[in-house]
């Protein structure tokens, strides 16, 4: 099946449940097609795999107009290991979440096909589209029963929507100076652009997926969203941020990215301590998640400035473990009754995945978020920014610190109450993917070498 | 059986522990039996002179290995698991906070450091070590335990981070993570993360807080085991490099501050972790000579497992029949507790090197290949500071008139003397046949019973009663510690009121969102 | 002619940021981001304005606009339709639950 599949099916099927509305409320068709809606363009995405693993780049030019004019969607590595990472996690969050209304479920599906819109297209305004589609559904889904939501939710509009006005800017400038929006094309031209567009692009990317000045609206958002909304917003929305970035980066703004790589990578370290700090000093459990997004972005963001491809790498690395073990540790938090960290109780099948997720946060070894800060630590010692390793490590100690503080308060009670299947197995797959991924790192390390060859680095 | 076994059993059987949430004891002492047995299957060919390699690839390799030296420590690490598990059965009463499994999982991690045969396998194991003995520490789950829990893991993460830096300097400088490639700064970095975990004198302050908070098999475990895990690093590091000097001070300081410190002390469970810090001192100095020396480092801190964990269990064992752990509180339980207060002088002796007993042996091992005669005569000092401190600490425990309190105390559970009566006979046996031990880890001979080392064990003992006199006489042992966790605690006090103030800054309004989003990019483009 | 087009544009921009920055009252800050979505399209649109140009409806050699931005603002209207209506339910909504819609009053927004 051709890619464009990947991006419809999810709009098509959002659209038929929103159909279904009209007649009386059948839940089981409505779930399994809210399932089929994600599942499809994940064996799509699948399908892919092969290819795209011996190096080939599958291309679809929309309505068959050419990549000068129409808009070009392509499956490469990176693309691929995005869209296949956010498929999988959206799926058991879909499955999570089966519970909720079918507002949440049409939504949802909407967000997805926006998402994975991003990760195809290689047209700027289209990503640019797909941006909004993806902010809006995100906009909404954060409100929750709680009245504090709305207000979380306004906060997130009103800076998104800046952040969307900027990415236009930009697009704009863009266009102006090289006439064309393909950004294949732009970079195979090899001229450097405006400082002013890639700072466009750079702050509107930045508040997108919450660099330290610009991460006001994280906190309040992630943590007041219901727990499936706080797991796919810090667990994939964040990223999709930091993919374009790396698309956009390495390609069309290469000589501006490389020239100011010093400011970039302080930028990371900074946006480190702070989400780590500000972490430490929360009460509410599910706010110490999301500073702790903030941080575990400030590494990521650290790892893609370096250039290098150990960095890159590194950076995909901690974008799959983050992705993985947040997913994991927001939907644990859904099962947890009162969020205050000091009365913090739960199950045992609550608080071992959270555990194996906290450990994973935290880079610690057989998991997955250690292959990450390997490389990442690695690509710093390279580029002799053994500095910047120090940090990351030191901030790992804090993030010890306070996941493993949560951790040891869900170990020490116990409450009773009874879950539902479908949301425990989530958090069972996404725990021990955590595991998986950590110990047996070669099962990917292809593709996401070959994801960060792609991008090529500084060598 | 491949050596890896002997980690992967405990793993292995506290992941089924987890899994049927049962308790777990007898699939503890099963599997740690069979981690021993593991151990033990490879002795012919260590005994043959062979090393074992052995590798599993993930994206680096985790590297595998053992030689006569490790073998030694490993067979009895793998042995002292089995009876700290054994002593457990009765002394954890019950237990709904997966104390098994964390012990298991802190057990094979441990086995899984002393195999490493470079530096990542060695950071790896030297990490799960800590978090799993972290929620050991706060297994009490008192304010206290957390607060030392806390320490324990800062600190050793700390350690950990600076291991992971240097063996990354090493890498990218050799293609390799060899321990023999450390130089420069990456040897320093090495050496200050083992020294954290090993709780060397300025880095120490962390020991004395988390080893006595948690139960007393874990503090055995700890004291006797885990801390052995940075000394493993230090002695495979000199095992390839010169002396280095600073180490030797380090050493001094540990030797008598731990000792000095430990003297000042009533609890019974916090004056053998100072003790701990001050027999660290000795392994440092050992291990910081050439060839002899290292041997003794390696054969002291292998005594020093058993004897420490050996006077842990006899704490623990006083700590649960009577309930008191202030030494001022105790008294005259010779009769009540023989098993115990025999044992528990085994162990003193064994501490203080008194001949026959195998601490004596490898403090004449050190003591003969020190040179100069200032450190021999520190030497000397701490150990007669040793042999003061654990007569103070039987004196008190064991003689002496019983308080009225402690009258209906009955002796520990036979489960409980066990494992102390067994790791006694160690210290005994070891002591008498010095050389069955030391002889795996050195090539040459040593005469163990020259007039020299009697001479020196009688001019410790001398001294310790001196000191014991004059301490009881002046009163040192009342005056309030002082130590260098200040420094710690003024510091995450400064982190505490940062966050606060940062938290208070970072949560304003709307408005000034906007106005950072505007400025961040005015800032950047002028920059 | 063009340039005035994206000077306008640009100004625009700044005034909304202006409100946005300077106002506190919800509304006020949503009007902001109306006017910077005008500003957008405006900029977008003379960026596609070619002097003496005719409708790009290609017959012979006239010089005729980029179609192109036109277009894309199309899209943008829409999407800023969509956000902006979302804005304002939003507004109403915390009236209802808070009574006010003053961002100093309404803490933590």
């Amino acid at each position: 099946m051709d890619i464009i599949f990947i991006v419809i099916i999810p709009f098509f099927v959002s659209f038929i449940l929103s159909l279904m509305r009209v007649f009386r409320r059948n839940i089981f068709f409505e779930n399994f097609l809210s399932i089929t809606g994600i599942l499809i363009p994940f064996l799509v995405s699948v399908s892919t795999f092969s290819a795209v693993r011996s190096g080939e780049i599958i291309t679809y030019n929309i309505g068959g107009w050419s990549p000068f004019l129409g808009i070009t969607l392509k499956m490469d590595a990176l693309s691929f290991f995005f869209s296949f990472l956010s498929l999988t996690l959206l799926i058991l969050i879909m499955i999570y979440s089966l519970s909720r209304s079918p507002e949440y479920k049409i939504l949802y599906l909407l967000m997805t096909g926006g998402m994975q819109g991003i990760l195809l297209t290689r047209d700027i305004f289209n990503m640019y589209v797909f941006f909004e589609i993806l902010s809006v559904t995100t906009y909404i889904l954060v409100v929750s029963k709680e009245k504090r939501s709305y207000k979380a939710s306004f906060k997130y509009l009103t800076l998104g929507s800046i952040a969307s006005v900027l990415f236009l800017l930009g697009t704009g400038i863009v266009y102006k100076t090289t006439g064309v929006l393909n950004i294949d094309i732009i970079s195979s031209m090899n001229t450097p652009q405006l400082k002013i567009t890639f700072l466009l692009f750079l702050t509107s990317l930045g508040i997108k997926s919450g660099i330290f000045p610009l991460h006001f609206w994280i906190p309040d958002a992630h943590s007041i969203a219901p727990p499936p909304v706080s797991a796919f917003l810090s667990g994939l929305v964040l990223k999709i941020g930091i993919y374009s970035m790396l698309r956009l980066f390495y390609t069309v703004f290469r000589t501006n990215f490389f020239e100011m790589n010093d400011v970039l990578i302080a930028l990371g370290a900074i946006t480190v301590i702070f989400g780590s700090f500000l972490a430490l000093s929360q009460k509410n459990l599910k706010k110490m998640l999301a500073y702790s997004s903030i941080n575990q972005i400030g590494i990521i963001f650290l790892a893609l400035s370096f250039g290098t491809e150990l960095g890159i790498i590194g950076g995909l690395y901690m974008i799959l473990a983050h992705a993985v073990a947040k997913v994991c540790l927001f939907l644990c938090s859904g099962m947890i009754g009162d969020l205050n960290l000091l009365n913090l109780k739960s199950k045992p099948f609550v608080s071992i995945p959270f555990f194996i997720g906290a450990i994973s946060m935290i880079g610690l070894p057989f998991t997955c978020g250690f292959i990450g800060k390997y490389y990442v630590c690695l690509a710093a010692v390279e580029t002799s920014y053994t500095l910047y390793a120090g940090v990351i490590l030191f901030t790992s100690i804090i993030s010890a610190v306070y996941l493993l503080r949560a951790s040891y308060y869900l170990f020490r009670t116990s409450e009773d109450y009874k879950i539902p299947y479908s949301m425990r197995i989530p958090v069972y797959i996404t725990s021990s993917l955590c595991i998986i991924l950590g110990i047996l790192p070669l099962m990917i390390s292809d593709i996401v070498e070959l994801a960060a060859k792609t991008l090529g680095g500084i060598v | 059986m491949n050596i890896i076994f002997a980690v992967l059993f405990p793993i292995t059987g506290a992941l089924i522990i987890l899994s049927v949430k049962k308790s777990g004891i007898y699939v503890s002492i099963f599997v740690s039996m069979i981690s021993f047995l593991t151990v033990l299957s490879v002795y012919p060919e260590i005994f043959n002179g062979e090393e074992i390699n052995s590798s599993i690839r993930m994206i680096f390799d985790l590297h595998f290995f053992v030689d006569r030296v490790n073998f030694v420590m490993l067979l009895f690490i793998s042995f002292l698991n089995i009876l700290i598990l054994v002593y457990s059965i009765k002394y954890i009463k019950k237990d709904n906070h997966g104390y098994y499994p964390s012990l298991l999982l802190a057990m094979g991690f441990t086995l899984g450091s002393f195999l490493s045969g470079d530096l990542l396998t060695f950071y790896i194991f030297f990490e799960m070590t800590t978090l799993f003995s972290f929620f050991l520490v706060m297994y009490r789950g008192t304010e206290r335990a957390r607060r030392a829990g806390f320490m324990y893991l800062i600190m050793c993460f700390m350690g950990g981070a600076l291991i992971l830096i240097s063996a990354f300097i090493v890498y990218l400088q050799e293609g390799n993570y060899d321990m023999e490639n450390l130089n420069g700064i990456s040897s320093l970095l090495f050496l200050l993360g083992c020294l954290i975990k090993a709780g060397a004198f300025p880095l120490h302050f962390w020991l004395p807080e988390a080893h006595p908070v948690a139960p007393s098999p874990i503090s055995a475990l700890l004291s006797g085991i885990i801390i052995k895990i940075g000394l493993y690093g230090i002695v495979r590091f000199f095992m390839t490099h010169e002396v280095i000097h600073w180490i030797t001070i380090i050493a001094i300081f540990s030797m008598v501050f731990g000792v000095i410190l430990a003297l000042f002390q009533n609890d019974i469970k916090r004056i053998l972790a100072y003790s701990s810090i001050s027999q660290i001192g000795y392994v440092l100095l050992g291990v910081n000579l050439p060839s002899m020396g290292i041997a003794g480092g390696t054969f002291h801190m292998i005594n020093h497992a058993v004897f420490k964990s050996l006077l842990f269990l006899c704490m623990g064992a006083v700590i649960y029949s009577t309930g008191e752990r202030n030494l001022k509180k105790l008294g005259g339980l010779y009769k009540k507790m023989p098993y115990t207060a025999i044992t528990c002088i085994i162990a003193s002796f064994a501490i203080s090197g008194i001949p026959l007993f195998n601490g004596f042996a490898s403090k004449a091992v050190i003591f003969d290949s020190l040179s100069s005669n200032i450190l021999k005569s520190i030497f000397l000092f701490t150990g007669g500071g040793t042999f003061a401190l654990f007569y103070k600490l039987n004196r008190d425990i064991f003689f002496g008139k019983l308080p009225d309190k402690l009258r209906s105390t009955e002796e520990a559970p036979k489960l409980m003397l066990f494992p102390m009566i067994i790791i006694s006979a160690i210290c005994v046996l070891i002591g008498v046949f010095p050389s069955t031990v030391f002889g795996t880890i050195y090539a040459g001979t040593f005469n163990f019973w020259s007039w020299n080392h009697f001479l020196e064990a009688f001019v410790s003992v001398i001294m310790g009663i001196f000191i014991f006199l004059y301490g009881e006489k002046a009163g040192i042992f009342d005056i309030k510690e002082y130590d260098t966790d200040r420094i710690y605690r003024r510091f995450t006090e400064i982190t505490c009121s940062f966050c606060e103030n940062i938290n208070k800054i970072v949560s304003t309004d709307l408005n000034i969102y906007v106005l950072c989003v505007l400025l961040f990019f005015i800032f950047l483009y002028f920059l | 002619m063009i340039l005035n087009g994206i000077i306008t544009g640009i100004i625009l921009i700044l005034i909304g940021l202006y409100g946005m920055i300077a106002k506190r009252h919800i509304f006020k800050i949503i009007l902001g981001l109306i006017i910077i979505s005008t500003g957008i399209v405006l900029f977008f649109v003379s960026l596609g304005y070619v002097n003496n140009g005719i409708a790009p409806i290609i017959s012979g050699d006239n010089l005729y606009v980029d179609p192109l931005p036109h277009t894309l603002m199309l899209t943008t209207i829409v999407v800023e339709v969509c956000i902006t209506s979302l804005a304002l339910v939003l507004a109403l909504k915390i009236y209802e639950k808070y009574k006010t819609l003053d961002i100093k009053i309404l803490e933590d927004i």
